[in-house]
């Protein structure tokens, strides 16, 4: 293509449509072997489940929601040490936490959250006339705000309705941590990546109930399949009134809250 | 038609086909869900696209004027740029393959992520392994939390997560909380007393508690008192219990109580006041107030004026309950009425002083005797 | 009382993410005055053109430095590239970023072609590295530079939304952002674009008056007079489009406004109140409005723009630093505010920030060591004598 040769427009357009010509048939060549790759692997995405894990369990049989009770946190926190203990969740942070609100005789309120990894409430504001607990986790969103945000696939959402963060893909860049209204997430400093409530996911899959849960001794956290109308979370959302945190933020959470203050964001 | 549009308009053409060809692509792999496996092709469409385009219009740009100086009017010459964009070409290709190569298997076969995570995040083993897996070995500790008020307290909250002790045994695995202060600390965490938790649920304060229970330490821990594993130690009705906490069971085999021995013996329950206070409960058969139970008097829900530890205030108000003249008497017509506060005021006692027991101790427990006497 | 939620107590963007934002926008202002030449056909930049090309390249080799930096994984980044997730933002990076860097890269590679195959023609490593530059073609006729400009000028024009959606891309970015009031607004995005053109402009600026200071050159009238103009008059839009949007904040009110009042009231009063918005805007855009609106010596224009230039440069990083910090501060509790705590060492703090802004310098100063930036510029006369041009050997 240099000295001597004389290469016109028309030669080169006559080279782009012939290179143009292979890229296409190369493209179409491709697709076809993996159409056909799908099709010989047997992978039906309306009835995958993937193996391993938990042998038994079926992802598209459950759809997991969570319900807090605020009229019954007494505040001891054994929800946050079982979650630390359970999780290897680093100091300073919390997938799970508890938060305190003080009624002040004016009516104003002072929040706080019990201090040091073992999360011990001290006896409060003196002047304190009332008040209430309110254990906050992540809200497994069905319109997470978290997976719409992450820029490789590493926050997801899965079939039975938790979600979760693949620490293998994740590169650490902390987008999904800004983009949760409800500061559930956080980035681990021992890991790099994006780390948050998992709904104890090893735990829901062979039949238990996350840590959280299974340590509150006032049954303030409550945890079933809302795919079951027969189950106790079912029957408790059809029964009482309940809400949900920041509702204007579009997120649809899957954590229902009960007997929730005007006071708690 | 001139050359040059007929050639612009053939690769603009060739450009829009491509684009068609793309969304083509891309509309079905969105509908099957499985759009990042074209993503490698639909990529190269874009930018086949964009060149076709880009080149189509260019055909029909005119040259340049800003920079005549130095072309002297002749018409452009490419034949030097294909190498270039060849090159780059080349590298966007490279890429294409590569990142075939390098994207994970499983990604795209649930949703835009790797399937297999989905699987390695269920493979964890549990830390926790509940009350179920305690009580196949520790059934007897079992038995008694389960009747007791801490039943719903999980063994796991105090003594940490079991699961290395259920598969191997042995203690550094497990929490023992300490004695004394550390062992006190461990309970105010639930019941240490502040305005955000909920009035019917069980909180001291510390101070308040110890001079309430008459204990002689301070620094006294709460296993003093309260079996942990069944702290109020139910054998009967909740708030029978929940007035008066029960000691633990060793204080039933110390020789010392001897009303408690002569109980054991009777056949009298731990949950019943006769248990303890059997010299006291006798001696009150015998007095006006017989028929009255001990919780009518005894009623330790609320530390309020009226209700509350009713030895301690004196308050008059409980009397009047059932001896004042008002719509509120009892029902029992035996109960004589007074006038309140003449009835005090016409014997020469100010209202302000006037405590009904200083007068009437023998309609009600008499003087009393024995340890726990406080005059 | 001041509550922040458990997991807000240590901030998770620092100086890197402040810096990228500013690059970016330095590469896309630079590169669209670029354009403003190429594209526009304003004649008067001609003296500035190649080296705000150059400026843009150096600094767009540097973009993706901070980010680097901030990742968790920095060997995972090409994930982006691999499986980039098209619903956030963010995804839209590793494809438009290094795009873009192909498109300045074959700019300037037609733009400089000339001044290549003459140093191509030179002994030693940098005739050997002009030579691979130019793959080995060292022919030049008249017809090849007719077609350099015009494919030079096609990509100056495709690279002006180009460049407007690398820097946009980072506008949407923040304000898509629902969960952070002080992020979320549909402006973002245009907010962004024009003050990184602010920037560019502002770039140019002191970059060309202090080489012509170092230098002695003479200072092409014209093209300060043009340069100070736009800066003018991009400024104008958009500190008006910041203003806009704080005001829009301040007079609808919402329930956040009492966070916000106190945001921009106590954390933020000095950072963003009395610098950015009062001295770091309303200064520069007095200066220029004298020199744009008003008959001034020569020399006191030449001053006065190189003035508010600095200081509006100092007032777009003052921005960025504003959004990114300043948004971290607010909790998510709506009751209080975390700390931000800058960092002088390590991975993420000001002396490897200083380290990645001093880079692009560096490599223009090496660019200019293998093809002249600016190959026309007359020293000032001296005494009488006849000012000393360097031009490009006729052919």
């Amino acid at each position: 293509m240099q000295t001597g040769k004389d290469w016109s427009r028309r030669d080169f357009v006559s080279l782009l449509a012939a290179g143009s010509g292979l890229i296409l048939i190369e493209l179409g060549a491709l697709s076809a072997t993996q159409l056909e790759a799908l099709a010989e692997s047997g992978v039906d995405t309306s009835e995958a489940k993937p193996e391993g894990g938990a042998p038994g369990y079926n992802w598209e049989q459950h759809y997991w929601g969570y319900v807090v009770d605020v009229t019954k946190c007494i505040g001891c926190c054994a929800c946050m040490r079982a979650c630390r203990a359970e999780n290897d969740v680093p100091s300073d942070y919390a997938r799970t936490w508890v938060e305190r609100y003080q009624v002040m005789p004016d009516g104003h309120v002072i929040i706080d959250t019990a201090k040091g990894d073992d999360h011990i409430f001290d006896e409060g504001n003196p002047e304190a006339v009332a008040g209430f607990f309110v254990p906050k986790l992540c809200n497994h969103c069905e319109a997470t705000p978290c997976t719409q945000v992450c820029p490789v696939g590493a926050a997801y959402y899965t079939k039975d309705g938790v979600s979760l963060v693949d620490p293998k893909r994740c590169m650490g860049c902390g987008y999904c941590v800004q983009a949760c209204p409800y500061g559930s997430r956080f980035m681990n400093p021992m890991t790099h990546v994006a780390d948050k409530c998992t709904l104890c996911y090893h735990r829901i899959t062979k039949g238990d109930v996350p840590a959280c849960v299974a340590s509150c001794p006032r049954e303030a956290r409550i945890f079933g399949d809302l795919r079951d109308p027969e189950s106790k979370i079912s029957k408790l959302l059809a029964s009482r009134g309940h809400q949900v945190l920041k509702p204007g933020a579009g997120t649809k959470p899957k954590c229902y809250y009960i007997g929730l203050d005007r006071e708690v964001k | 038609m001139e050359k040059k549009t007929l050639r612009g308009l053939l690769l603009a053409g060739g450009g829009v086909a491509s684009a068609g060809f793309m969304f083509w692509l891309a509309a079905g792999g969105l509908r099957d869900g499985h759009l990042i496996r074209f993503l490698p092709q639909i990529i190269a469409l874009m930018a086949l696209t964009v060149v076709l385009l880009v080149m189509g219009v260019f055909a029909f740009l005119p040259d340049s004027s800003l920079d005549d100086d130095d072309t002297h009017g002749a018409k452009p010459d490419y034949k030097h740029s294909y190498a270039i964009f060849g090159v780059v070409g080349a590298a966007l290709l490279l890429a294409i393959v590569a990142r075939q190569v390098v994207v994970p298997e499983t990604f795209g076969e649930f949703g835009f992520y790797r399937g297999s995570a989905a699987v390695e995040a269920r493979q964890k083993d549990p830390r926790h392994v509940g009350k179920k897996t305690c009580i196949e070995c520790h059934s007897d500790v079992g038995e008694a939390h389960d009747k007791d008020l801490h039943s719903t307290v999980q063994c796991e909250s105090c003594h940490g997560p079991g699961g290395k002790h259920a598969e191997a045994g042995g203690m550094e695995a497990m929490l023992k909380p300490t004695r004394g202060k550390e062992f006190r600390e461990m309970c105010m965490t639930c019941h240490l007393k502040q305005a955000a938790r909920p009035r019917d649920f069980a909180q001291i304060r510390w101070d308040d508690h110890v001079k309430a229970v008459g204990a002689r330490d301070p620094n006294v821990d709460c296993k003093s008192c309260h079996d942990p594993h069944e702290p109020l130690y139910l054998d009967g009705d909740i708030r029978t219990a929940r007035e008066h906490p029960m000691v633990e069971r060793r204080f039933l085999a110390d020789p010392s109580h001897e009303d408690i021995q002569a109980s054991l013996s009777a056949g009298v329950k731990p949950s019943e006041c006769a248990f303890c206070h059997q010299t006291l409960v006798t001696d009150f058969a015998n007095r006006t107030h017989s028929r009255q139970t001990c919780t009518n008097c005894h009623a330790f829900i609320k530390e309020t004026e009226t209700f509350g530890r009713m030895i301690k205030n004196r308050n008059p108000q409980l009397c009047l309950r059932c001896h004042s003249g008002g719509a509120h008497r009892a029902e029992d017509a035996a109960a004589p009425s007074v006038m309140w506060p003449d009835h005090a005021t016409s014997k020469g006692v100010s209202e302000e002083k006037a405590r009904c027991i200083d007068c009437h101790q023998d309609h009600i427990h008499g003087k009393r005797k024995g340890p726990h006497a406080n005059g | 009382m001041n509550y922040i939620l458990p997991n807000e107590a240590h901030t998770v963007w620092t100086i890197m993410i402040v810096l990228y934002p500013y690059i970016t926008g330095l590469v896309a202002g630079a590169f669209i005055l670029s354009s403003l030449y190429h594209v526009f056909g304003r004649k008067e930049l001609k003296p500035v053109a190649r080296f705000s090309l150059v400026a843009a390249f150096a600094f767009l080799l540097f973009a993706s430095v901070p980010l680097l930096f901030h990742l968790g994984h920095p060997e995972r980044a090409f994930n982006i590239m691999i499986t980039p997730h098209f619903s956030s933002a963010m995804a839209g990076f590793g494809f438009i970023y290094s795009t873009y860097l192909i498109v300045v890269a074959l700019e300037i590679w037609f733009v400089f072609r000339g001044d290549f195959i003459r140093r191509a023609r030179g002994p030693g490593l940098i005739g050997l590295l002009c030579r691979l530059i130019v793959l080995g073609n060292l022919e030049e006729t008249d017809g090849s530079r007719a077609a350099d400009h015009k494919i030079s000028n096609f990509l100056a024009a495709w690279g002006i939304p180009h460049a407007c959606l690398l820097h946009g891309y980072v506008g949407f970015l923040f304000g898509s952002i629902k969960a952070n009031i002080w992020w979320s607004t549909p402006l973002m995005f245009v907010i962004f674009i024009f003050s990184a053109i602010v920037s560019g402009i502002a770039l140019l600026i002191t970059g060309y008056m202090t080489l012509v200071w170092l230098k002695r050159w003479e200072v092409d009238q014209p093209c300060m007079r043009t340069m100070g103009s736009f800066l003018w008059g991009f400024m104008i839009f958009a500190v008006g489009l910041e203003l806009l949007e704080v005001l829009f904040l301040a007079y609808q009110q919402t329930e956040h406004w009492t966070v916000l009042s106190k945001l921009i009231t106590q954390q933020l009063v000095v950072s963003y109140v009395l610098l950015q918005l009062v001295v770091f805007s309303m200064v520069p855009f007095l200066l220029l409005a004298s020199v744009v609106l008003f008959k001034v010596g020569d020399k006191l224009r030449n001053n006065l723009t190189w003035i508010a230039s600095a200081m509006l440069l100092v007032q777009v990083l003052l921005m960025r630093w504003n959004v990114v910090v300043g948004g971290q501060l607010l909790s998510k509790s709506d009751h209080g505010f975390t700390t931000f705590h800058l960092e002088v060492g390590g991975r993420e703090g000001l002396i490897v920030a200083t380290g990645i802004m001093l880079a692009p310098f560096v490599v223009m100063w090496v660019f200019n060591k293998i093809v002249p930036i600016f190959p026309d510029m007359a020293a000032k006369p001296v005494s009488g004598a006849a000012p000393y041009v360097i031009r490009p050997p006729a052919r």
